[in-house]
């Protein structure tokens, strides 16, 4: 029997009279949300549809095959800007994969303890650090070194940037494959550094490959770390140190400019980069969900 | 999907998955060391702890390159309003002042709107609008930096001189801070831009944190005679806290650090903003604008030292939401009483 | 009073109930298109407990969770028929769910109490939504938890956490935050399965005490608990079409010790189920 005093009288039962402004209130509160859920698309329709409307008319085969004239001349074209950008991921790619990629091995597999998790704590912080004071450690560090910018000092900065994601992507899909595998590879008598480089690397390739386009999406929108690195260059340049041009760069240039033809060509060159950033963005996810099925 | 390439600009912690075993060691069926084993194990962990001295690598070059502005102004640099290159007298406080309005506002703004639209998502949205919705929300963090700038240049910004300023100045100029012509440049068109760009990382992990809350919770208080309303007031957003200010904060880290939309629409004024309709400049903001084109060696310190703080704030920042979400996805549920 | 209650249809056996605070009619719930309990029909004795009892997958947590429109709750799952509260049909046209759940409350199999919220505020959770405030409600939440046979335990600890309750403890927790807001009716979906033989006794007491008061609707898979505990039981059972029926109706007394219909007989002897 449950140990009870003796109950008090009830209180008294309440009608319910403010049902009617509760559901007033409920009703106020589901159209904000509503609205906000509808209103967080209206920005990436907005951005889309001027990309659109803007790029589109601008662009032509010359923007793709001329470099930029004298400024404040008209005609020329953003071929330097473009190729620019893919040297400049080239480098990132050629110095940033094989450490990340690296990283990553030692996260997954020999990472599993106390400096384990110190290196990852600071992969973490690098993620964090901003894509602009990275572009001052390059410069301080390289280019007052080299005396000069050049490409090569860009191609650092992305790395930089591309480091932290890669190695994290290349440690969550390396754990991902399963310890079985690692195991039938000992079991056999191989030693642990050929099962990682010939049976877990293999494995879980499909997808750090997808982790790097990602990361390669990413770098390619991001000009912030080349405003003092690689500087940007109003020549076609290809050289590897020398001052060379990127997409996001020009845009930012020209953004600012006074010509007209410099809008133009903005909203033209941010159409094509955003059209590869979503490319590559888009094909990454996809081949992830493919992956994961 | 991974954590790691939900936003790409977003890392969150890896679930400790299984551990593989140690493998059988270094040494062959003979019993002596295999040195390739060895080999390879140093080559990796040089890489690992290549990453290490990067970082403090980073942190002594800025710290260097800052500190003939660090030994001539010392402390007080931060909060310092003089910022004139010529003689060279450097103060940092109009740009930290303008990161941290323009950051906040859009902290809030980006909240409220954020963990809004994840809600609707999770609590009203059939299948067939939100998997496209969130794929969309997830896109927008793709778009380049340079991008939102130019569209805040050219779209947001006139919008801004001809449309909703004067319609604010209308209704709100009563409020401080609240007053003067409403440029196409400056706090304001700051802060919306930065509102849009920190929206896919507040949705995203707020999305997931409301729909990790557990059906009783929402069946005890709808059992109880609640409107929907009340059981996302009372049951989902306590229960989700700390997961959606982990997600608030990790968009506060991302507003800090942005740099080239920002810088398109902020106005570049070196003074400290006194209406949200003010031209001002962010801490990233002014290194990209004046970094290359300093006129003496000092205002290069100065910037570098501006550099140095932004790092600072940016990485406690991080730390912070990093603890919050990390509390958030290990399971654990705050207990604490209103 | 109310309106002239329908008589049970032929098909229902043995009881004659007076009194019913519910009538289900012609019940069939869905999970999109799979039935899950089809054409029920159901009279709950007022101020009387009323067990349902049957194998898992029957239906009874369906049934239960249709009499205060929780069914519903879960996307694409839809009700036909009707289901009277005191007369009138809780899914009729102008009718607010969230008023009938108010008035028919539930207590479900695992306690839910809100982890950031002290004993208290469990306890007012409820009743601050529909208006009391002050010391009015202090003293409606010193009634509840008395009601609920808790008041002696936590009377010093009203604001601490409520998840450091024992299992038990946080069920009549429950139990006291669903009598804050004055229902007329209690479904409990079997409130007692989580919980150790102790406890459960003590639940089953306070049951017995809540229904002088209250009207009981109980689901449960324990017979000695139903047949402990009931004044009324129903039997239900799916068929091979996973479709759960009502098979027999009847006072406890009758299920028990000669149900009328063989299936019944079959799962009462514990022939299976």
């Amino acid at each position: 029997m449950i140990a009870s005093a003796p109950s008090p009288a009830a209180p008294p039962r309440r009608p319910g009279k403010n049902r009617r402004q509760r559901r007033v209130t409920n009703a106020i509160a589901t159209s904000a949300i509503v609205a906000a859920g509808i209103g967080v698309i209206v920005p990436l329709l907005a951005i889309l549809l001027f990309l659109l409307v803007k790029g589109l008319p601008a662009l032509n085969l010359d923007l793709f095959v001329k470099n930029p004239g004298p400024t404040g001349v008209a005609g020329g074209g953003i071929k330097s800007s473009i190729v620019g950008t893919f040297v400049l991921l080239g480098l990132a790619l050629l110095m940033g994969l094989p450490a990340a990629i690296a990283t990553g091995i030692f996260l997954a597999e020999y990472g599993r303890n106390r400096f384990g998790f110190v290196v990852r704590f600071v992969v973490d912080v690098l993620a964090g650090v901003p894509s602009i004071t990275i572009g001052i450690f390059v410069y301080t560090a390289i280019v007052l070194r080299m005396g000069k910018f050049s490409a090569f000092a860009g191609g650092v900065g992305l790395a930089l940037i591309m480091l932290p994601i890669v190695s994290r992507v290349t440690e969550e899909m390396l754990l991902l494959v399963p310890q079985i595998t690692r195991e039938a590879a000992y079991a056999l008598g191989v030693p642990k550094w050929r099962t990682i480089i010939s049976v877990v690397l293999p494995a879980a390739s499909g997808g750090i490959m997808t982790g790097v386009v990602l990361a390669a999406a990413r770098v390619a929108g991001e000009a912030a770390p080349l405003l003092f690195t690689a500087l940007g260059n109003n020549f076609y340049s290809t050289s590897v140190f020398r001052p060379i041009d990127a997409l996001p760069l020009r845009v930012f240039t020209y953004a600012t400019g006074p010509f007209a033809y410099q809008h133009e060509q903005a909203w033209a060159g941010s159409l094509v980069l955003v059209a590869m950033v979503l490319l590559l963005s888009i094909g990454g996810r996809l081949a992830l969900s493919r992956r994961a099925r | 999907m991974p954590a790691a390439m939900r936003t790409p600009q977003v890392l969150m912690q890896v679930s400790d998955a299984q551990e593989p075993r140690r493998a059988r060691d270094s040494r062959s069926i003979l019993g002596r060391a295999d040195p390739r084993e060895q080999a390879f194990r140093v080559i990796v962990s040089a890489f690992a702890v290549g990453v290490l001295l990067l970082v403090v690598a980073i942190l002594y070059e800025l710290t260097r390159g800052a500190w003939p502005a660090i030994h001539r102004f010392g402390l007080p640099f931060i909060w310092s309003t003089e910022w004139n290159p010529p003689k060279q007298q450097f103060g940092a406080l109009p740009f930290i002042a303008g990161t941290l309005i323009t950051s906040l506002l859009a902290l809030v703004f980006g909240t409220v709107v954020g963990v809004g639209a994840a809600l609707f998502l999770v609590e009203f949205a059939p299948r067939w609008i939100r998997v496209p919705v969130s794929y969309m929300v997830e896109l927008l963090a793709a778009i380049p930096s340079v991008v939102y700038g130019l569209w805040g240049v050219f779209v947001l910004g006139p919008w801004i001189q001809h449309t909703a300023g004067p319609l604010i100045l209308d209704y709100f100029s009563w409020l401080p801070y609240v007053h003067g012509p409403p440029l196409a440049v400056g706090i304001f068109a700051a802060v919306l831009i930065l509102t849009i760009m920190i929206l896919p990382t507040i949705v995203a992990i707020s999305r997931d944190v409301i729909a990790a809350v557990p059906r009783s919770q929402r069946e005890g208080i709808l059992a109880l005679g609640a409107t929907r309303w009340e059981m996302i007031r009372i049951a989902v957003l306590p229960y989700a806290r700390s997961g959606v200010l982990g997600a608030a904060i990790l968009g506060l880290a991302r507003a800090i650090g942005e740099t080239l939309a920002v810088a398109l629409v902020i106005g570049n004024n070196t003074n400290v903003p006194d209406s949200i309709f003010s031209p001002a400049y962010t801490m990233a903001s002014v290194i990209a604008n004046q970094f290359r084109e300093v006129e003496n060696d000092m205002h290069l310190a100065a910037l570098i030292y501006i550099g140095l703080l932004l790092l600072l704030i940016t990485l406690v920042v991080n730390a912070i939401a990093r603890l919050l979400v990390w509390r958030v996805t290990k399971g654990q549920i705050t207990t604490v009483i209103e | 009073m109310n309106a002239p209650q329908p008589r049970a249809p032929a098909s229902q056996t043995g009881a004659e109930i007076p009194e019913a605070m519910i009538v289900a009619e012609g019940l069939t719930a869905r999970y999109g298109a799979k039935i899950a309990i089809a054409d029920v029909n159901l009279r709950v004795a007022t101020h009387k407990v009323t067990a349902i009892i049957g194998p898992s997958g029957c239906g009874k947590s369906t049934l239960l969770r249709c009499l205060n429109r929780m069914h519903e709750v879960v996307r694409d799952a839809r009700v036909e028929g009707r289901v009277l509260l005191d007369g009138e049909d809780i899914y009729g046209r102008d009718i607010d769910a969230s008023e009938i759940r108010q008035r028919v409350g539930m207590v479900f199999q695992r306690p839910n109490p809100f982890p950031t919220l002290s004993i208290k505020g469990n306890v007012a959770a409820g009743a601050k939504l529909i208006g009391h405030r002050g010391s009015e409600l202090e003293a409606l939440i010193e009634w509840a938890l008395r009601k609920a046979g808790l008041w002696q335990e936590v009377r010093d600890k009203l604001n601490t956490p409520a998840i450091a309750l024992s299992g038990g403890q946080q069920q009549r927790l429950c139990i006291a935050r669903c009598i804050a807001v004055r229902p007329e009716v209690l479904l409990m979906d079997e409130p007692c399965s989580a919980l150790d033989p102790i406890a459960t006794l003590v639940i089953e007491d306070l049951m017995r005490e809540l229904a002088r008061e209250y009207t009981i609707v109980i689901v449960t898979h324990n017979m000695q608990q139903a047949a402990r505990a009931s004044d009324f039981t129903a039997f239900m059972l799916a068929g091979e079409d996973r479709q759960g029926r009502l098979v027999e109706f009847a006072d406890s007394n009758a299920i028990f010790t000669r149900p009328s219909d063989e299936r019944t007989e079959a799962y009462v002897t514990g022939r299976f189920g």
